[in-house]
């Protein structure tokens, strides 16, 4: 028997034999990884434009399940992305040590358009998964900055799909495509596991924490980070009255509502409130971290409010909190349509009984399709109208 | 799909990315203050650093010493066994994935304030 010694080099990509690595894995994959990708950067741009409304885009109250739903499937998709992103680096991982590393500037242009492709694929993902878990530890702030590589994301895949079309083209279409080949007999078995592998960690991690927004899955959601109804009330809290710092401006005996309106300034104490005409509507929370409950809330109509003051039914009316100003959602807008809608409330009940302080107690904002981020607590002061500006 | 079909769909893709990320570069630019643009960047690159340079060899190491050291020195030792069977290699590797995700997402649960 002979010794033979060890050589350390860098590998090649002829060193990886698995048939795993075979351009119709990588394809394949590839157009999952595209899909996820696609549905991330929409389901992200409609909550996106909720929070930064523009006028080409209005969104409106109905339906009022929708943003629950688009944003469930954000965070839904957003878990579910992870196996597929690694099983695709592992599937590329031998194109990593091609030699030479750069034959020219196409093949820079490439390999560069690849590498900022995964950069921002992973620091998506990873930094979506954190902000879910409320893990804020990258020094930067969150929704600015996703929103931003959400572009270089969507900017970076179609340039890599531009790029490798013929090769996609041939690996999902052309002769030879399918995952068994008669020549390897137990490479079609290795790649079809592959994919089934896939296909059941994809299965797995979102069975695991789907429930928190999928209510009837609750009992599943292992790795979810909430449990929807874990909460006062029965109902799970994002944001509580210490972390505002609104405890004791929110349980002053002498808070009034400030309702600004065409008609001047009227002060509105809660035994006012509770005095004016009360509408009862079951309404989900829907968070922007992916988590949703529906609960039962009771309260004045904005739109009563609104006439209140002196505006119309359909007069914008900008919310203020009484969270210090400038604070992060310290402050939202309430457009006509929703302003309208017979299930916009200043909410001052759920579930039959006075809000919790953390829900808003008070008075908070309640409304259909609308981010809970949106779901102003704490209410101080109502602008109606033309009063806003 | 013709030639010229591809060409033009290959253009079109390149252009929409390009243009998708020129508009990145100017909402990095108007809507992300210059103090976090260090830390992003960090973030950006020391992501792939941290699959490329730590959990992909990992990975590929450990499906190694399974699949080729491991079953090797059985032929040796016991002078029969040929390779690992392909069932057992392809549920050697789904499990890896699967813990493998799991386990980040357990990770990051368990870190997490909420829980």
């Amino acid at each position: 028997m002979v010794n033979r010694p060890i050589r350390l080099r860098a590998p090649e990509p002829e060193d990886f034999r698995s048939p795993l690595h075979d351009e119709r894995v990588v394809a394949r994959v590839g157009a999952y990884l595209g899909v996820a990708v696609l549905l991330l950067f929409l389901t992200g741009l409609v909550s996106h434009l909720h929070q930064h409304p523009v006028a080409w885009l209005p969104f409106g109250p109905e339906p009022a399940w929708a943003y629950r739903v688009t944003q469930g499937v954000h965070v839904a998709v957003g878990f579910a992305t992870l196996p597929l992103v690694l099983a695709k680096l592992y599937a590329v991982y031998p194109r990593l040590f091609v030699r030479p590393p750069l034959t020219g500037w196409r093949h820079a242009l490439e390999r560069g358009s690849v590498g900022v492709l995964v950069a921002a694929t992973v620091f998506q993902v990873v930094t979506g998964i954190l902000n879910v878990f409320k893990l804020y530890v990258f020094g930067f702030g969150f929704t600015s900055v996703h929103w931003a590589t959400a572009w270089l994301v969507l900017g970076a895949a179609l340039v890599h799909v531009g790029v490798k079309l013929p090769v996609v083209v041939r690996a999902l279409t052309g002769p030879g495509h399918g995952l068994a080949t008669p020549d390897e007999p137990t490479a079609g078995p290795t790649r079809r596991g592959f994919l089934g592998s896939i296909a059941v960690a994809t299965l797995a991690v979102t069975a695991l924490t789907v429930g928190q927004t999928v209510t009837p899955l609750r009992a599943l959601a292992l790795l979810a980070p909430r449990d929807p109804y874990d909460g006062p009330q029965d109902l799970a809290v994002n944001k509580t009255a210490r972390g505002a710092h609104v405890e004791e401006a929110a349980t002053d005996p002498g808070w009034a509502l400030e309702l600004v309106g065409p008609a001047g300034t009227q002060r509105l104490s809660r035994a006012d409130l509770l005095a004016l005409p009360r509408h009862e509507a079951v309404l989900p929370i829907a968070c922007v971290e992916g988590w949703s409950a529906s609960a039962r809330w009771s309260g004045v109509r904005v739109r009563d409010l609104a006439l209140l003051s002196g505006g119309r039914a359909d007069d914008p009316v900008h919310v203020v909190s009484l969270q210090e100003p400038g604070t992060s959602y310290a402050e939202s807008d309430l457009p006509g349509s929703y302003v309208a809608h017979d299930d916009t409330l200043l909410a001052l009940t759920l579930n039959g009984a006075d809000l919790d302080l953390d829900h808003g107690f008070p008075a908070r904002i309640i409304a259909p399709n609308r981010p809970g981020v949106l779901q102003t607590k704490w209410v101080g002061r109502l602008v109606v109208g033309g009063a806003a500006a | 799909m013709t030639g010229r079909t591809m060409t033009w769909a290959r253009r079109t893709l390149v252009a929409a990315g390009v243009g998708a990320m020129a508009w990145w570069a100017v909402l990095a630019l108007t809507a992300v203050p210059p103090r976090w643009w260090l830390s992003w960047g960090v973030w950006l690159a020391g992501s792939v650093a941290a699959h490329d340079a730590l959990l992909a060899p990992l990975v590929i190491a450990l499906g190694w010493v399974a699949l080729v050291w491991l079953p090797a020195r059985r032929r040796r030792d016991e002078g029969g066994v040929p390779t690992v069977p392909v069932p057992a290699a392809v549920v050697l590797r789904g499990g890896v994935l699967v813990l493998g995700t799991l386990l980040l997402v357990w990770a990051a649960a368990s870190w997490s304030p909420l829980s």
